[in-house]
């Protein structure tokens, strides 16, 4: 099948370049017994050829090599095309059955030696099909034309496929009657699949083919390239055709004309290709994230426009994928440009062509891009995956990662960006959205379930701290209790301590001791004071005095009168004397002035 | 003083507090670096030993729900978030992270809104944790306890007359903190809220199979539990709509 396909193939590469100079020969593939046919070569555009004969091995040589020549020139907008073929013609008749190959033949123009490929012809016991040359063709009953005689097959290159994987179908017509025409044509439609036309002949070629044992005409009226799109059992509906067939009339007539011209009959036939249907697997799991659904073989290239641009400058990314499989379905693989890039969409231009059963070329895509901020930068590799048939995986390829250096664009008004000051600014754009990183400090573990409140311990602190309070309300307390106790014993003793430090007074008065009066004297005013006060040696001072004596609403006057008594009493003792009368004045008023104060105090007190 | 106290008795509650930390340390921090490796299976096995350990603390649970969204597991990511969340109702991170997590979950659901005052209450005694407030609590009664024995005792009137003020302040400071100290622990510790983790549960009327289907919630949404009955627990969505879905189709927070 494969091979026919690509005799099919090289033959019309052969119709396309038929310019160049060419050797080429023709063959019928199927001959019966006993059957004669034609071997033609034919070398167009060689000039001064020199023709050597093939091997013809097991088949009879009727006639030949007969030479003929042909000239054609054409004028086509004014251009005169000249092209001269000579052809190399033997008539050959097929012996016994079997397969024979006629070995190459060779032509040697201008020191150029142009081979045929050999040829087989098989030669098969049986009917020569109707279209053979020279043959009397066997007469059919019109209304006897059977499946067999005429039918159609869409042939399927596989009947296992994954998703992607290309495909071949073919329609072809076998017969063995002679077929004129064919009306109502119904292609199939493939769905589920993604189709394309690859062989569409605009006239039918016949071609021999033997099909179980017997001769028949072939014609391949459509050829596919099918990628299938989805997975499970896909079926292909049946196609349909009308076949035109010519009958001879088997009514022999009477007259003698009857017996020269024979009368054909047209029938008209609905043949049906059988429905086909293709198992379509879902490729396997694990495809890599960047897989897009390639299959087949393929290769990338990804290449800069220019490797050092300007700021602001435009510049083209080409990431070129080769190879074969269902390239012309690609799509453009995603690229990673830096941040600040401006993208716009990929160009596409596809190169490929369906050839042998499948497409291949290369398909580029150029991602036009700006990039509006300098610096060297790198575009990250371009990742392409596909699935391999033949290794049965996928496989990624990857492209080195680009340098590209972008200078600063001095003058970047000149490239349609105007930039006056402060337009330049912009809000800092969001390019993604993910989850926070993880915490990487040591946390303070706690122990599940167990919480502080409500805990024994809490309860202990909180008691404990009513049972620290209440205690050190007892403490302070009874302190206080202390204190006051002392106070009252020193509130109580101040009087008499007083008269008694007034006494000593009085008589060292009489001694005339005036020093030790003094003294004396100040330390009966001020101990006192200190005593009913309750204040401490250190506490004592004039000023403390006058404050609590204050706070007790003693008389202004008496406050001074004493304070001014102490002080006489400080100064006397080192000023010169100033006389008995004044000493003894002191005397009074100091006794008169503790006798007021112990009035007030004792009042206040209680 | 006093919060030394505090402290002994808080050491006492936990022992052998010390030793059991140090190795939740180590597997912590080689959980970190599986972690940064994107080994995110290994990372949570190390996790999930601390937790195993009956070791908490909001960072843990943080790094466990970040650890299944990088896997994939949205519900169960969501579900440790929420965990976390509940340790520190106030952690940014978390509250984005959860965010961020429920953006990828199929049911949209409206919350009905919070009364301002409510919110404002709850997210004041959130600002701690319960922990915390008890502390403060602590520490604010002690106080007022010293200046009401200042008051007590003190001789001149207008300190007398301050340190009462203060004390009466302290005392009511103190009673909010203790207050806040117990609803933040009954917060943390209330079995009322779950994630849903079965893919597809369909929220009936009434427990048991016989029940009409009223609606069908998926993995990952946040329901509230307002009672259970066998296998079955009523719930309640954000948007306030009820019904009973299966036990063991939701996981409680707490």
């Amino acid at each position: 099948m494969k091979r026919i396909i690509l005799l099919i193939l090289t033959a019309l590469s052969v119709v396309q370049t038929s310019a160049q100079g060419q050797f080429t020969v023709e063959a019928p593939n199927v001959v019966a017994t006993g059957e004669r046919f034609r071997l033609v070569f034919t070398a167009t555009d060689l000039p001064h050829e020199t023709f050597n004969p093939p091997g013809i091995d097991g088949l009879l040589v009727l006639a030949g090599p007969t030479t003929s020549t042909m000239n054609r020139m054409e004028y086509i907008n004014g251009r005169r095309t000249q092209s001269r073929s000579v052809s190399y013609t033997y008539i050959l008749e097929a012996g016994e059955p079997g397969r024979y190959s006629i070995g190459e033949a060779s032509i040697v123009s201008d020191d150029v030696t142009y081979k045929t490929q050999p040829v087989s012809v098989e030669v098969i016991r049986g009917t020569a099909g109707p279209a053979a040359q020279g043959k009397e063709e066997a007469p059919v009953a019109a209304t006897g034309i059977s499946d067999e005689d005429v039918f159609l097959r869409l042939t399927v290159s596989k009947r296992r496929a994954v998703k992607g994987e290309p495909l071949t179908a073919t329609l072809r017509l076998y017969t063995r009657v002679n077929v004129a025409g064919a009306e109502d044509i119904r292609f199939p439609t493939f769905n589920g699949f993604w189709s394309q036309e690859v062989y569409a002949p605009q006239q039918i070629e016949w071609q021999r083919e033997n099909v179980g044992g017997e001769i028949f005409q072939v014609a391949t009226l459509r050829s596919y390239v099918l990628l299938p799109q989805q997975s499970g059992e896909i079926r292909i509906d049946p196609s349909e055709i009308v076949c035109v067939i010519q009958v001879r009339n088997t009514r022999r007539g009477q007259s003698l004309l009857d017996e020269f011209f024979d009368t054909y009959q047209t029938v008209r036939k609905r043949v049906i290709a059988p429905a086909v249907t293709v198992r379509v697997s879902e490729l396997p799991a694990g495809a890599p994230a960047s897989f897009n659904g390639a299959v087949g073989k393929f290769a990338l290239k990804v290449t800069p426009g220019k490797d050092s641009i300007q700021a602001h400058d435009a510049v083209s990314i080409f990431v070129t994928i080769s190879g074969e499989g269902n390239i012309n379905l690609l799509e453009a693989p995603r690229l990673q440009f830096p941040p600040d890039f401006e993208v716009y969409d990929a160009k596409v231009t596809d190169n490929s062509r369906s050839s042998g059963g499948t497409f291949s070329g290369s398909k580029t895509f150029e991602y036009p891009v700006i990039p509006r901020s300098h610096g060297d930068l790198t575009i990250e590799p371009v990742t392409f995956s596909y699935y391999d048939i033949e290794a049965g995986q996928y496989k990624t390829l990857r492209s080195a990662p680009m340098p590209l250096s972008v200078a600063r664009n001095a003058d970047t008004s000149a490239h349609g960006v105007p930039i006056a000051p402060g337009n330049h600014r912009r809000s800092v754009e969001s390019l993604g959205q993910d989850i926070r990183f993880i915490s990487t400090s040591l946390p303070d573990w706690r122990t599940r379930g167990k919480y502080f409140t409500g805990s024994i311990a809490y309860f202990i602190l909180l008691l404990s701290l009513f049972v620290l309070t209440g205690g050190l309300y007892v403490l302070l307390n009874k302190r206080r209790a202390h204190r006051s106790d002392l106070v009252r014993v020193r509130n109580s003793k101040a009087n008499k301590v007083a008269g008694t430090r007034l006494k000593t007074a009085g008589m060292l008065l009489k001694q005339k001791l005036f020093e030790e009066y003094y003294e004396e004297l100040h330390r009966a005013l001020w101990g006192y004071i200190s005593d009913k006060l309750a204040l401490s040696q250190a506490d004592c001072s004039r000023e403390r005095i006058v404050d609590m004596l204050t706070q007790r609403e003693v008389d202004g006057d008496l406050i001074r009168d004493y304070i001014d008594l102490i002080e006489s009493c400080e100064y006397a003792r080192y000023a010169p004397d100033p006389g008995q009368m004044e000493k003894e004045k002191i005397f009074d008023r100091a006794v008169k002035a503790i006798s007021k104060m112990e009035q007030i105090l004792k009042q206040s007190m209680l | 003083m006093k919060k030394a106290l505090f402290f002994i008795a808080l050491f006492l509650s936990v022992p052998a507090l010390a030793k059991t930390g140090a190795i939740a340390d180590s597997l912590w921090n080689r959980a970190n670096v599986l972690y940064a490796d994107t080994h995110y299976q290994e990372a949570l096995d190390n996790y999930m030993e601390i937790e195993r350990s009956g070791k908490e603390s909001a960072t843990l649970y943080y790094n466990m729900g970040n650890t299944y969204f990088q896997m994939r597991y949205i519900a169960y990511a969501i579900l440790y978030y929420e965990k976390a969340l509940r340790l520190e109702p106030n952690n940014p991170d978390i509250a984005y992270n959860l965010e961020i997590a429920r953006e990828q979950c199929i049911d949209r659901i409206e919350p009905v809104p919070v009364f301002f005052v409510a919110d404002w209450i709850r997210k004041s005694h959130q600002r701690l944790s319960s922990d915390m407030w008890a502390v403060i609590s602590a520490v604010l009664l002690s106080s007022a306890l010293m200046f009401f024995l200042f008051f007590l005792f003190a001789r001149a009137v207008r300190f007398r007359k301050a340190a009462f003020v203060i004390a009466i302040l302290a005392f009511l400071l103190a009673g909010t903190a203790t207050t806040f100290a117990w609803q933040s622990r009954k917060e943390a510790t209330r079995r009322d809220v779950a994630i849903v983790l079965a893919a597809v549960s369909s929220v009936k009327s009434a427990p048991g199979s016989q029940g009409k289907d009223l609606l069908v919630i998926h993995e990952g949404t946040r329901v509230r539990v307002l009672e259970r009955m066998g296998d079955w627990a009523r719930i309640e969505l954000a948007d306030g709509r009820q019904g009973w879905v299966a036990l063991n189709e939701i996981v409680f927070v707490y």
